[in-house]
């Protein structure tokens, strides 16, 4: 900076959102800027804050499946999945062999519903107004599937206390089998559209990375830790509900730049279609639902469970008293290790590269501010 | 490897009792950052920073990850009595948030942390705690903890 | 009273009861210029068959906003494509989602910088009364945004289906024009009855 003259007329003060398109919900970024670049960014959150953690300790235990879906409403099951397994290791119940099948082809077909819409509002981010109405098209029918085992669109409410709330019949399966293979041929549109179209890398190769050792220490886990080259995925890691009778690949990243975690989201959706294939194949009969206690009192001491949400490592952590309501249920938010980093990593990028690596995390604010 | 891991840690003082790939580490305030440092050289991530409202006062609960295997650490504290802690953000950048929220919801002051204002709540709502809990129905942390793990024997040598 | 399109036909605008005293309010609005008036008619249903929301989705309910403007549900058909993110060159705003302690004062900024002729829809139970967030122990969530912006349709569910935010559309419409599909061109192939 050269004189009071340039400093008058380049740095300022920028305010972006809590309204925004770009931000992907509530954020707010008080970002200083110098001209094009950005100086420092101060993220300013609590906008979307809804005491979760407050409700859980007013309710009974089993009523708290009610706002699993809603924490992190882009792929709510995992949340639920996780709460309910939880609950299941404190209070040693086994679930049935075909509801864990159920669950896991419920989450995979909300991961890659997740990663669809994630795709579309990152492309959009970046400009591209044609991707998302493929993404949503995919998205849709991936989403009425959802809707006729779970009952609803988006919050749905099926992982409960022992197994699932219902059960699929023929007609569905057929309709998940018909979805993979439309879901497959639908790659290749990607593919030419996006993949490689010469403006999308040239927007995204080399922008925003993150190197492994940054985002561990920030707790970034999910496709940005991915991405970065570590192939951390808490489904192979630390098998969960079934996942280790299942045979995928975890896709990671190289130089963990957002075109990386791009093609992570990609090859995981892949990988997701895999998974739900060999369970459809392998749907064994028999009760969808344990027998529980109309109230779950687990007894005293802290318990804990962490699953492969979208977004990354997805843990919650209760302790009871004996009775049947939460004494303290912590929920944590993969987006918050992933937000975390921002400001640590955007010191200099010009402003158009700030809002792709924002869109490249992958936030959903709501489940930050919880 | 979650076995030097137990081996540092039960060297550095804390409190340790292993329930598969699961650690749960009760530690004192002043060992706090030794244990940490042991936890950040075995290269873990930080899970989540937060706290539980007891009889006894605020029990701070830290959780940290191994990447690349399915090993735990479950770090438990309690918090000085006039409700202040030791900042690990120095030691884990990724606690830096957790620890703003656990004072917007505890209101736990935490010394040395770079950035203490409110993270989710609004400005008006600063002080308010809300996961504080009313006396009536507090509990000790020996309610809290399962009846098997009371048992003597478990501690340090 | 015709006030330009902001109160249905006849009905006397409620004063929002948070607003500052130099805050524009519905009955505060002045009067067209006479000539204007008899074009008025043609004015409202150019603004039903044109209305620009605001993207202003909060949480949940914006994913289903956004399905309603992509091509299965495609609220382009009705007019409401064109999402504007400035305030300033929106008419609709889609309140989609929670409304908490620390964002109210934003929505009611974001209402205020929106020039009249303006409307509200209130979208999802969070939007309508608080939803499943309110209750005993609520200290953050405004129980409905009702309590701080005048909302002229109400959409319930948790959250609503895409066909729930069209329907508010078509109700918005009727509010404004007095009919559900004010031009020609979008009416119901299958001839439902005219209201």
């Amino acid at each position: 900076m050269n004189g009071s003259q340039d400093t008058r007329t380049f740095r300022m003060h920028l305010n972006l959102g809590p309204q925004h398109p770009s931000t992907h919900g509530v954020l707010q970024l008080e970002l200083e800027m110098y001209g094009e670049y950005v100086l420092g960014i101060d993220p300013v959150l609590g906008y979307g804050h809804r005491m979760h953690e407050k409700m859980a300790e007013q309710r009974p235990w089993q009523a708290f499946f009610a706002n699993t879906p809603r924490i992190d409403y882009a792929c709510g099951l995992p949340h639920g999945h996780c709460y309910a397994l939880m609950l299941e290791q404190a209070l040693q119940i086994e679930v049935p062999p075909r509801a864990l099948a159920l669950r896991i082809i419920a989450s995979e077909l909300n991961r890659i519903a997740s990663h669809l819409l994630w795709v579309g509002a990152f492309l959009l981010d970046l400009g591209a107004f044609t991707p998302i109405l493929y993404c949503f098209d995919d998205r849709e029918q991936a989403v009425d599937i959802l809707e006729h085992m779970t009952g609803s669109r988006l919050t749905h409410p099926y992982m409960c206390l022992g197994g699932v709330t219902g059960d699929i019949d023929e007609e569905t399966v057929v309709n998940i089998r018909a979805f993979i293979r439309r879901m497959r041929s639908r790659f290749q549109i990607y593919e030419r559209l996006v993949t490689n179209n010469v403006i999308f890398i040239m927007r995204t190769r080399g922008v925003g990375v993150i190197a492994a050792d940054m985002a561990r220490a920030y707790g970034a886990t999910g496709p940005v830790l991915r991405g970065s080259g570590l192939s951390c995925d808490i489904r192979t890691v630390a098998p969960y509900g079934g996942y280790d009778g299942y045979a995928f690949e975890v896709p990671t990243g190289e130089r963990g730049d957002c075109l990386d975690r791009y093609r992570v989201r990609m090859e995981e959706m892949r990988q997701s279609l895999n998974i739900i294939g060999q369970a459809l194949e392998r749907l064994p009969g028999g009760p969808v639902r344990a027998e529980v206690p109309r109230k779950a009192a687990p007894p005293p001491g802290q318990y804990s469970c962490s699953v492969e949400g979208a977004r990354g490592d997805v843990t919650y952590w209760a302790v009871s008293d004996g009775s049947d309501t939460p004494y303290r249920l912590k929920i944590r938010s993969p987006c918050m290790g992933n937000l975390s980093l921002l400001p640590k990593l955007c010191r200099g990028m010009a402003l158009a590269d700030l809002i792709a690596t924002l869109g490249s995390l992958d936030l959903v604010i709501p489940e930050i501010d919880r | 490897m979650p076995d030097t891991t137990l081996m540092a840690l039960k060297a550095a003082g804390a409190r340790v009792r292993a329930e598969g790939s699961l650690i749960e580490a009760g530690v004192d305030t002043a060992i706090l950052k030794r244990c940490a440092l042991v936890l950040r050289d075995a290269g873990m991530y930080p899970v989540f920073m937060t706290a539980v409202h007891t009889e006894a006062g605020f029990m701070l609960c830290y959780q940290f990850a191994l990447w690349d295997s399915p090993c735990r650490v479950l770090v438990s504290t309690p918090a000085k009595n006039d409700g202040r802690a030791v900042s690990l953000t120095p030691l884990f950048p990724g606690l830096q948030w957790h620890e703003r929220e656990a004072r917007d919801m505890f209101g736990i002051i935490f010394e040395n942390h770079p950035d203490l204002r409110p993270l989710l709540l609004c400005d008006e709502d600063r002080d308010l705690q809300p996961l504080r809990k009313d006396p009536a129905r507090l509990k000790t942390p020996e309610q809290l903890t399962r009846a098997e793990h009371t048992d003597p024997d478990e501690q340090a040598p | 009273m015709d006030t330009p399109g902001h109160r249905q036909k006849g009905c006397p605008a409620p004063r929002c009861p948070v607003a500052p005293p130099n805050c524009v309010q519905p009955d505060d609005t002045p009067t067209l210029w006479y000539p204007l008036r008899l074009a008025e008619p043609i004015l409202d249903a150019c603004r039903a068959n044109s209305l620009w929301p605001l993207t202003f989705g909060l949480s949940c309910c914006a994913i289903e906003m956004m399905s309603a403007g992509m091509a299965r549900f495609d609220m382009a058909r009705y007019g409401a494509e064109v999402f504007r993110p400035s305030p300033r060159q929106a008419d609709l705003m889609i309140v989609a989602g929670t409304v908490n302690k620390k964002m109210a004062p934003v929505v009611q900024r974001l209402y205020e910088q929106m020039a009249d002729p303006k409307w509200v829809i209130a979208l999802g139970n969070c939007a309508v009364s608080g939803g499943p967030f309110a209750g005993e122990g609520n200290y953050a969530v405004i129980e409905g945004v009702d309590r701080l912006i005048p909302v002229d349709v109400y959409v319930t569910g948790c959250p609503p289906r895409p066909e729930g935010l069209l329907e508010a559309i078509f109700t918005l419409q009727e509010k404004i024009t007095g009919r559900r599909h004010p031009l020609p061109q979008n009416r119901h192939p299958h001839k439902v009855q005219k209201r």
